[in-house]
């Protein structure tokens, strides 16, 4: 037999998963499916139902069947694990609410685009300029929406401008 | 044998040098790495040397050098300058980020560390630690969040470039082959 028939190549993942907030990273076989790593990460974490994988903010589902190494973007960008179904997220702001449905592995940076834009607060100054709180913690703008839900559907967050310290 | 010997060195590391090895290890630090927002240059323990992007300007360099002092690591604070590869100093006052109004304030010449709430040896002025908790570091917030910290600084619509000589992102030769994680 061929040596080099037996060797078994391996790709690194990195991923979060609807509930838990910590990131976690694997190496699975390269030729594992999307349904294949569904299944080893619902199990591992008590997901239930039909799970879904996501490439980080994208619109939709990987399909499962692909191979998920030929789902890993040129530019990295970490894979979320989620119980089928949107989250429901209200974003206060000054006393005003605005409301919106995302994906499980959008970025809490999404949020805080959509927020200012024209369909949120219509705000002046860029994302940059904006953080999220849930809660009293300021949450990170790469947090994916799914790990602060706590399994949950609902998101509640604040937009607050960044106040910078004085001289 | 060499796992053997990793792990000998480990039990006669200081606390702090272990603590700091095992967050630079750690996957949140690997994605800020793989997102390009920072990257371990050196570690000398006690001092860090990162890298750490810097958002595209018309005249700005796509990374600074960022000089960590982490004694007493994670109960203490880092304390921490941009730096000068080179010349191994503080980043003179031309060649420090820019803003609106000259120098960005968070980089500013003030003592010798960061002009912010997550250095150890800025923390105390100004009365910060009541009115800017977020920005303080605690002990359960590892070294991704100074380097959040400072990459959101550099990466913010603030900061409008820096008139940086490439050869203060070059590290001696002997920084160089000391970074091992």
């Amino acid at each position: 037999m061929d040596d080099l028939s037996e060797k078994i190549e391996f790709v690194d993942v990195v991923y979060a998963v609807e509930g838990q907030r910590k990131v976690l990273q694997t190496n699975l076989k390269h030729t594992a499916t999307v349904r294949e790593f569904a299944v080893v990460v619902a199990t591992q974490y008590g997901l239930a139902g039909e799970i879904d994988v996501f490439v980080e903010d994208a619109d939709g589902p990987l399909d499962q069947e692909q191979v998920l190494a030929t789902c890993l973007t040129a530019k990295f960008k970490p894979l979320h694990v989620a119980t089928r179904g949107h989250i429901r997220v209200t974003v206060e702001y000054n006393g005003q609410k605005i409301e919106d449905s995302f994906r499980s592995g959008a970025t809490v940076r999404a949020v805080i685009s959509w927020a200012i834009g024209l369909r949120g607060f219509n705000l002046d100054g860029g994302p940059g300029d904006f953080q999220i709180k849930s809660g009293q913690e300021v949450v990170p703008a790469d947090v994916h929406l799914g790990q602060l839900a706590h399994g949950s559907k609902e998101l509640v967050l604040w937009l607050v401008f960044k106040i910078k310290q004085q001289g | 044998m060499a796992r053997l010997q990793d792990q000998t060195a480990r039990l006669e590391m200081r606390p702090d040098e272990r603590a700091l090895r095992d967050d630079l290890a750690s996957v949140e630090f690997f994605i800020g790495e793989r997102r390009g927002k920072w990257s371990l240059a050196r570690l000398d323990f006690p001092y860090a040397m990162f890298y750490v992007a810097a958002a595209g300007r018309p005249s700005g360099p796509a990374r600074f050098l960022l000089r960590s002092e982490c004694s007493g690591y994670r109960q203490q604070a880092p304390t921490s300058q941009l730096w000068h590869g080179k010349y191994d100093r503080p980043l003179a006052a031309e060649h420090l980020p820019r803003g609106p109004n000259g120098v960005l304030i968070d980089f500013q010449l003030w003592g010798n560390c960061l002009y912010h709430p997550v250095d150890r040896l800025a923390v105390d002025h100004n009365n910060w630690r009541q009115t800017h908790p977020d920005k303080v570091w605690q002990p359960e917030k590892g070294i991704v969040f100074l380097m959040e910290t400072v990459h959101e600084i550099l990466d913010g619509s603030d900061y409008l470039g820096a008139n940086l000589p490439p050869e203060a992102l070059e590290l001696q030769p002997e920084h160089v082959e000391a970074h091992s994680a």
